[in-house]
Parts: structure tokens; sequence; C-alpha cells
């Protein structure tokens, strides 16, 4: 579908579900929130994307990233961890990282926090409320938010 | 944890010249050629198969052999020991320390070894001058105390390492007033049927018998039953080793001044029990006490201190009182101590437990709350995605059964997050405080909006006394509460809803909070009902909701500690009324 090439994606999408996947793409083509995004599906493959090593090494590098919405309970490198290494990288600590999960214990806010997320957004189970948060968030960080320059 | 041996043992194996307990009546009963307690040192202890012939198995069988042996090894000196506390030329001993140790081998060896007990009382009798038939009847006398003493104390359940007050208190009861009187009585007789007492001196022997052995038991028995539950349970005294040393020789040096010196009162020792129990337990108890009473029993029989006053006789009762006492002292305290520690660490391990189940309770939360939503996300927003985008194309049947899947994964979404809301309540930390319900109960309806009902319900909140509750929820107890009137007087031309309290119900309980309807009300049958997570009543089946606001409401009352409960009569209304604790309650 809509997914570009991913050197120019404004949106990095690192979700493991495909249903979530597809409702989130979903929204953001429907409300035309924003064409340019690029998924993966674990977090290796997300720092891998963000760095541009192993199998991303011959792309060229990345640039105009806004956003990177990220589930925390991931396959091979948790959502956590993750984090916390984009967050201590830096070349790439300032791109704003939002944390979209089903989780919705405290703990697991106070850590991503911690870990230095910009924002935290819990998924909402019905399809209203979901696509209504994918539409504010994808809204407030490219559209309100300035990016760092 | 501990097992008890066998009952059995007995010892009472003194010549008649020499036994423990004898007074100096007896004494002069002493055949003029008894033997002196220095007579013989034991050391031929004959045991039955000779361990160096058996064949079949040697190390099995040298097992075996290590109790009896032990038993008998040490016993046999125990006994000679208690002639060293004889009164100077009356062979009239105070104290019977074998009749201790005794006990305390049965108790926790077995009592399956009595025969090395008997051996060694009528061997320990038998060098000692005794005759043969005698030794042998004062042998048994003794070994059937020991025997009976163990068996009562293990019928009684009592844990030799005397580790609760009770068992100090049967211990001593059982151990050392009841089971002496069987040596006592046997003893004195065997005296008297050979002629070594008379008649007259009977009681006297027989008092003498019971109080020596009585102590013995109480003083030695403790002392070794303490030994041996730091040896097998290889706990040490918190305390260090020096703080050991100089208790033993602050104990030491202190009994001395008192038992050396008739004017130094020996209740100055007492302190020194109480440090022993409270710092050292059982242990440092049975030392102190086996301390002072060797050193009072020693100075007594040799003419000094407090309870050297008059003749032999009366010099035994006082000191033979004063031993038992302080021991007592010595023994409960640091009973009293272990019990307390022992409940402190039954606390800390249950608190861990507790904390490790929480963990549990927190994970399988987690699970709900991830696990359960994305899949439940996925029916709803593709059901949702292909009504608003295929709706045209379906039947009128398939649009309505598609629409009821929609419906119940909305609905099954609510009562995760109940469930999870309940869940984050139970383990939310109660932030207690002053509290005025009136200002909750309106910040509550403020929340709910009521002037957008179609036909706003009237609301009267009375000015109430204040309480100690957490303010988020208490507000959230009168969300759900007035909110559910909202939703039970919607049907009523005037909807009126009071929100108040009453004097409390009795002494020491808080005000009464109510919030009050002129509702649909329900049938008093099912008011418990009510509170139950997801339980509607079948007549409000139609009315929105799942069941999870009086569930919460109850919840948040009972973190309070105060109750709640709801009084009604259908098409009446409803009233439910709770408390939050006792006034004044902190958490």
């Amino acid at each position: 579908m809509t997914v570009t090439a991913y050197e120019r994606a404004e949106v990095l999408l690192v979700e493991d579900d495909p249903d979530d996947e597809e409702l989130v793409l979903h929204t953001l083509l429907r409300d035309d929130v924003c064409r340019r995004v690029f998924v993966v599906r674990d977090g290796a493959e997300a720092l891998e994307y963000l760095r541009g090593t192993g199998r991303y090494r011959d792309r060229s590098p990345i640039c105009g990233l806004r956003m990177i919405l990220l589930d925390l309970k991931l396959p091979l490198l948790d959502g956590h961890d993750v984090l916390a290494e984009i967050k201590t990288d830096p070349e790439l600590r300032r791109i704003p990282v939002v944390v979209f999960t089903s989780a919705a214990m405290d703990r697991d806010r106070t850590r991503g926090y911690a870990l230095g997320a910009n924002s935290y957004v819990v998924k909402p189970v019905e399809f209203q409320r979901f696509t209504a948060a994918v539409h504010d968030v994808a809204r407030y960080w490219l559209g309100l938010n300035c990016a760092p320059v | 944890m501990h097992d008890f041996p066998a009952p059995n043992n007995g010892p009472y194996t003194t010549p008649p010249s020499q036994m423990r307990g004898g007074s100096g009546m007896q004494a002069r009963l002493a055949p003029p050629d008894t033997p002196t307690q220095d007579a013989a040192v034991p050391r031929a202890i004959t045991l039955p198969s000779p361990v160096g012939r058996v064949r079949s198995r040697p190390g099995h069988r040298l097992r075996e052999l290590r109790a009896p042996l032990l038993i008998a090894c040490t016993y046999y000196p125990a006994a000679r020991l208690g002639m060293l506390f004889q009164f100077p030329h009356t062979e009239v001993a105070p104290v019977w320390p074998a009749s201790g140790l005794a006990v305390a081998s049965l108790l926790v060896l077995g009592r399956r070894h009595w025969p090395a007990l008997a051996i060694a009382a009528f061997l320990a009798d038998l060098t000692n001058g005794t005759e043969p038939a005698l030794s042998a009847a004062m042998a048994a006398g003794s070994t059937g105390e020991y025997l009976v003493a163990a068996t009562l104390l293990r019928r009684a359940d009592v844990r030799p390492d005397l580790a609760r007050i009770r068992d100090v208190i049967v211990f001593t009861g059982l151990g050392g007033l009841v089971a002496p009187t069987v040596a006592a009585s046997v003893g004195t007789y065997s005296l008297w049927l050979s002629d070594v007492a008379m008649t007259k001196d009977f009681p006297t022997v027989w008092a003498s018998w019971w109080l020596a052995d009585g102590i013995g038991v109480l003083m030695f028995g403790a002392g070794c039953l303490a030994i041996w539950s730091a040896w097998s349970s290889g706990r040490r005294p918190a305390p260090g080793r020096i703080e050991g040393i100089g208790l033993a020789i602050l104990t030491v040096a202190t009994a001395g001044l008192v038992f050396l010196s008739p004017t130094v009162s020996p209740s100055v020792l007492f302190p020194l029990a109480i440090w022993a129990g409270v710092r050292f337990e059982q242990l440092g108890a049975a030392g102190v006490t086996l301390a002072v009473a060797s050193v009072a029993t020693y100075a007594t029989v040799h003419g000094s201190g407090r309870f050297s006053i008059g003749t032999m006789s009366p010099r035994l009762l006082p000191l033979q009182l004063y031993t038992v006492s302080y021991s007592l002292t010595a023994l409960v305290l640091a009973a009293a101590i272990t019990s307390r520690r022992s409940s402190d660490q039954r606390l800390r391990a249950r608190t861990l437990e507790l904390e490790a189940k929480n963990q549990e309770l927190e994970a399988f939360t987690y699970t709900v709350s991830h696990d359960l939503r994305a899949p439940l996300r996925a029916i709803h927003a593709f059901s949702t995605l292909v009504t608003e985008e295929e709706g045209t194309r379906l039947s009128v049947a398939g649009a309505r059964r598609l629409g009821t899947v929609t419906r119940n994964a909305e609905h099954m979404s609510r009562l995760i997050d109940s469930l999870l809301g309940l869940s984050h309540l139970g383990r939310q930390r109660l932030v207690r405080q002053t509290v005025d319900p009136a200002r909750a109960a309106r910040a509550a309806a403020g929340r709910l909006h009521l002037d957008l009902e179609v036909r706003p319900p009237e609301l009267a909140i009375a000015a109430m006394p204040q309480c100690s509750a957490d303010p988020v929820l208490l507000e959230q107890v009168y969300e759900n509460l007035i909110g559910n009137a909202v939703k039970f007087t919607r049907d009523r031309e005037v909807a009126r809803i009071e929100v108040g309290s009453t004097a409390p119900r009795g002494d020491g309980e808080g005000p009464v909070y109510h919030v009050r309807d002129n509702g649909a009300g329900f049938d008093p049958r099912y008011a418990q009902r009510l509170f139950a997570l997801f339980e509607r009543l079948p007549q409000h089946a139609d009315l929105p909701g799942i069941g999870a606001g009086l569930a919460i409401v109850a919840r948040i009352v009972d973190r309070h500690g105060g109750t709640v409960w709801a009084e009604g009569c259908p098409g009446e209304g409803a009233m439910f009324r709770f408390t939050v604790g006792p006034p004044g309650e902190r958490p």
C-alpha cells in the first residue's frame, strides 16, 4: 500500500502485529495525515533502519524522520530496549518517540518516560477511539510540533 | 521439626549414703562403710555386643551404638558430678544434674535408649559402694522417672527447644515436678526395704530426692536441650562471642560475690538472667542459670552466702527455691523472646510471600491488559471497518450480526477495563487525609454533568461531618453512587437524589454516609448481590452499565476499613450507606 521509500519516511512505525499495523496505516492514509510511513516488525530491525546497518546497510541515510511510533511488546528486541538505544544514541536521540502500546500499566509508563519517551499513548480497544488517537498523535507531532533542526 | 525421642531413663544411682536429695538425717543413715564420692571414676561401661566382634555391616551397628554410648558416657560422670555438690560429710546433694541430662537425652535421642541410662545408673551406684540389689532398684526408679518424664513431655507436645513459654511451663511441671516423684518413691522405698532409711525419715528422704531430681531436670535438662537445639538448628545467638564471654565472666563474678558475702542480695543476679534471656535466648538462659546455680550450690554447701544459715537441711529449701525461680525467670524470658522472634520471622516470610503473590497478580493483570486487548481491538476495528465500508453490500441480517460482534467487543473492552481498574484499586496506596464528604460529593456530581440529563435530577448535598479518607477514592465512591442514582431515576417525573449522613451506629465508629434516590429501587433479597462484580439485576438489564460501579465502591470502602450496604424496595428508591472506618483512623 503506501509505505514509501525508507529514506524519505516521516514516520517509522515499529509494530509486530499486522492488524495494528493495518489499522494505523489505514487511519493515517484515510485522514491524509501522513503518507510517508515506514514499517518495521521488530526492535532489532528498527535500530538497523535508524542506523543504516544490517539489512539497511546499502541504503542512503534517512532524512526527514519526524516521529517514531513504537510498540513496546516486540520480538527480538523489546520496545524498552529500542527506546533506550535511541535515546542514548547522539545521532538518534532528537527524533521524537511516541510509545504506542496496549500496555496500560503504570510501571511501563514510568519506565517509558524514564528512558526518554516523548509521549506515551495507550492503544484504545474501540476502533473510533483508536483512529482518533492515531490521528491526534500524528497531527500533533507532524503538524503542530516544531521538529528540531 | 524436632523429633522426640522416646522418653525413658532414669538413673537414680546413688548409694543410699550418697543420695543427692538426702537430708542431714539421711546422712546419718549411711552405713559406716559407704564409699566416698570420689570412689570410682567411671571407666568401664560394658555394653552388650561389643563393637569389635560385629562382622555384618559393622558401620551400621556402630552408628546404632553411638547414641546409647553417648548417653551412658555422659550420664555416669554427671551422676558423679552430683556427688561433688554434696554437703561435706553428709553425702547430701541439693541437686542431681544427671536427671536433667537423662531426660534431655531421651527427648532428643529417643526413648528407646533407656537401657543405656539404666546400665549407667546402676554402675554409678554400684561403683559408689552400694549393694547390687539396691543399686538395681534405685537405677530402675531413676530410669522409670526419665521414661515417665520423656513420655509425658512428648504427649504434651513439648518441643525440645523450649522456644515457647508453654513449653517451659509444661517442662517444669511434668519434667521437674511430676516425673521425679517416681524415682523419689522407688528410691526411698528401696532404701527403706534395705533398712538403710528408717520409717520416720521416709518423708524427708523422699522430699530431698524429689527436689534434687526436679532441679536437675529443670536446670541441666534445659541446658542440655538449649545446647542441643542451638547445635542442631545451626543457629548461633545473634550477639557475638565477646558479649557471651563478658556475660559469663560477669555472671560468675557476681554470683561469687553474692554467695561469698552474706550481705549481698541474690536478687542482683536477676538482671543477668534478663540479659542472658533477651540476648542469648535459651542458650543464655540455661548457661546463666547453670553458672549461678553451681556457684550458689557450692557456696551454700560449703557454708557461705545468704542461704547458708542454720543447719544443713533448712539451707536446702531456700537455695532450691531460689534456683528454681532464677531458672524459670531466665527460661520463660528466653522463650518469650524466641516466640517473638519466630513470629517476626513468620511475619516477614508471609510478607515476602504476599509480595510474590502481588507480583504474580501484576503479571497476570499485565497479560490481561495487553494480550486480551490486542485481539479485541482487531475484532472491533475490522468489524467496524466492514460495517463502514461494506455495509451497503451486507444483507440486513448480516449487518445486524456484524453489529452484534462490534457491540460485544465494546462490552468486553469495558469489562476488561473495569477488571483492571478494580485490580489497580486493590494495590493502590491509600492516602488518607481529613476530607469533607460534601465537597467530594459536589466534585463527583460536577464530573457527572447532571445538567446535561434530559431531566436533570434534584440533587441535595447536606453538610456532613469530616472523615479520614483518600479524597480521590472518596470522590470515586460518590461518583459511582450518584451516577447509579441518576441512572435509576431517569424514568421518574422528578428525580431526587439526596446525599447526607447519620450519626455513628456505635461507639468507636464513624458517621454513616448515604446516597438516597427515589428511583426504581430493588428487591431487598438481592441487596448483597448488588456489590458483586459484573452482577446486574435482571430487571435492570436494559439500563446501561456492566455492573462494576458498586463493586468498585465496595472495594474502596473495604480498603478504608468501612462497610457498605444497600436498603431499598422495588419502585420506592434505594439508599446506599457506607462508613469509612473508625474516626481518626490513619493508614
